[in-house]
């Protein structure tokens, strides 16, 4: 058990608490804009800890430089997906007083 | 021990989803569903080592097709007929009692007949693949399954670009149009998505490659790197750009032809001069394979694109 | 080792599976569109970890076919199909 492997181990640890308190924050928070917030950072935050875990695990550079390159793609596509969501929730609620 | 536990997860996520699928309030929750469904299922082909599989399947069963399903949902929506109370499921209890046997039968007959099936399989010896490592030596590249379906079944892998042709060309006849000049130009979206796919672009390309080149030796291919090719020129759509329409017409068609027309002329070529349809020279299969599988990541990619392409609204169909 | 690896992976699993139940109850449309989201990040990191739990390498270009497949979804979800009218915001 060598210590990268120990920080591998906390690394995914600490992660995996980061997806819990996420989806935990979608479950419980009242509204839809909180929860799609929720959702983005921690989910984001926990997936960056796994990868630096799994980075700290197999020590070669061609898998570091995909898992890092893996992690920037989701970063972009998750911080759009954020906002196209939000963007809808937004249309959604000024269309509505018009309906009415 | 944790393998079996994942596994049972799996399976109970699998049937969980597949029953809330059909379950759902509205047809949007259905068809988020499915898509889930289908990215649950892509993570059990990871579970169980195949790679391309999942791939194949994320990109086919969950990504295009739910997009294909939340277009017609659009389409319903705004013609108006999209009615909020439309399933109106029977529950079970309601079901005339013959209707509810015959199901239960069929079910139980199903899972005995499967069930005894793979219990019998646990008992054979190793299948194929020990034919397939024997052969692998002569066979023009590395990897198994890329030597299975572009050399020992290259047939099939021919009739699938057939396939995949006849549905292009079926979706257009019914929409009554012969090219894709004839759609209305894209609806243009936020600047964010635009900028984010004009960045993306270039790494779908490369992915694309990058899959295609690895299906020498690694889990990837040619049809994994045409749904990859395909989903990004569906992504410029979506992003208002005017994607494969910026096409001209006559390129258009070539590429969706081109795979199917390179087993032709391969097969044609090797019948001439050996006498067997599609058999590949030991020597310069490596070439004949990486050549097939450009030609058929083409078209793949265009046939995926332009499937989708084909259901959006035509200019004739715009209110004015 | 790779035990360590399963059932962090299976633990995601159940954390993707407690979000489902929000898809299944969300009272709105942007409620059922947070699935997307929630694969894009868990399904990669599932993916990930599998790859080291199995050893396959292949499983890691199937985390970024996922990610640039996600994108589409997403997209899709929130897409107009008609330009919008003239009295809203371009």
């Amino acid at each position: 058990m060598t210590i990268w492997n120990i920080f591998s181990i906390l690394f995914c640890l600490a992660g995996g608490a980061f997806f819990l308190a996420g989806v935990v924050g979608m479950l419980r928070f009242p509204d839809a804009m909180s929860r799609l917030h929720a959702l983005t950072k921690a989910d984001n935050l926990g997936l960056g800890f796994i990868v630096v875990g799994l980075c700290l695990r197999s020590l070669v550079v061609p898998v570091i430089i995909k898992l890092l390159l893996i992690w920037l793609t989701v970063l972009l596509a998750s911080s759009t997906a954020c906002f196209l969501v939000g963007n809808y929730i937004l249309q959604e609620a000024e269309e509505k007083p018009q309906e009415n | 021990m944790t393998d079996t536990l994942f596994d049972m997860t799996l399976c109970a996520a699998l049937i969980l989803a597949a029953w809330r699928v059909l379950h759902s309030s509205d047809h949007f929750q259905a068809v988020v569903l499915f898509i889930t469904f289908g990215l649950i299922l892509a993570l059990a082909w990871v579970r169980l080592e195949a790679p391309d599989i999942a791939i194949a399947e994320a990109a086919v069963g969950a990504s295009l097709a739910g997009v294909m399903l939340l277009d017609a949902l659009r389409v319903m929506r705004s013609v108006g007929k999209e009615h909020e109370q439309e399933k109106r499921w029977t529950s079970v209890a309601k079901l005339p009692s013959f209707h509810l046997f015959f199901s239960f039968a069929t079910v139980l007959i199903l899972s005995v007949v499967l069930i005894s099936a793979v219990t019998e399989l646990s008992d054979a010896q190793g299948g194929l693949t020990d034919l397939v490592h024997a052969e692998l030596e002569g066979s023009g590249t590395k990897h198994p399954v890329t030597a299975v379906l572009l050399n020992f079944r290259g047939y099939d892998t021919w009739i699938e670009l057939g396939v995949l042709l006849l549905a292009v060309l079926g979706v257009l006849s019914i929409r009554e149009c012969s090219n894709l000049h004839s759609l209305a130009p894209p609806v243009a979206t936020t600047i964010v998505l635009e900028n984010l796919v004009r960045g993306i672009m270039p790494l779908v390309l490369l992915v694309s490659g990058y899959l295609l080149w690895r299906g020498g030796f690694a889990p990837g291919g040619a049809f994994q790197a045409g749904v990859v090719l395909g989903a990004g020129c569906i992504l410029l759509w979506m992003a208002g750009h005017r994607s494969l329409t910026m096409l001209h017409d006559a390129t258009w068609r070539i590429l969706l032809i081109l795979g199917f027309l390179a087993f032709l002329a391969l097969g044609s070529y090797s019948l001439l001069s050996t006498g067997v349809f599609l058999a590949y020279d030991r020597q310069y299969a490596s070439i004949q394979i990486f050549l097939l599988e450009s030609a058929a990541t083409l078209s793949i990619g265009t046939t995926l694109a332009g499937l989708m392409l084909a259901l959006q609204p035509l200019k004739k169909d715009l209110p004015r | 080792m790779h035990h360590f690896y399963l059932l962090m992976a299976m633990f995601l699993f159940l954390t993707i599976l407690a979000g489902l139940l929000r898809v299944f109850i969300g009272p709105t449309k942007a409620d059922r569109m947070l699935a997307a989201q929630l694969f894009t990040t868990t399904g990669t990191a599932i993916c990930l970890l599998l790859a080291e739990a199995l050893q396959l390498d292949g499983v890691r270009d199937t985390a970024l076919v996922f990610v640039i497949l996600s994108i589409m979804a997403v997209a899709a979800f929130v897409r107009r199909l008609e330009p919008k009218n003239p009295g809203g915001e371009p």
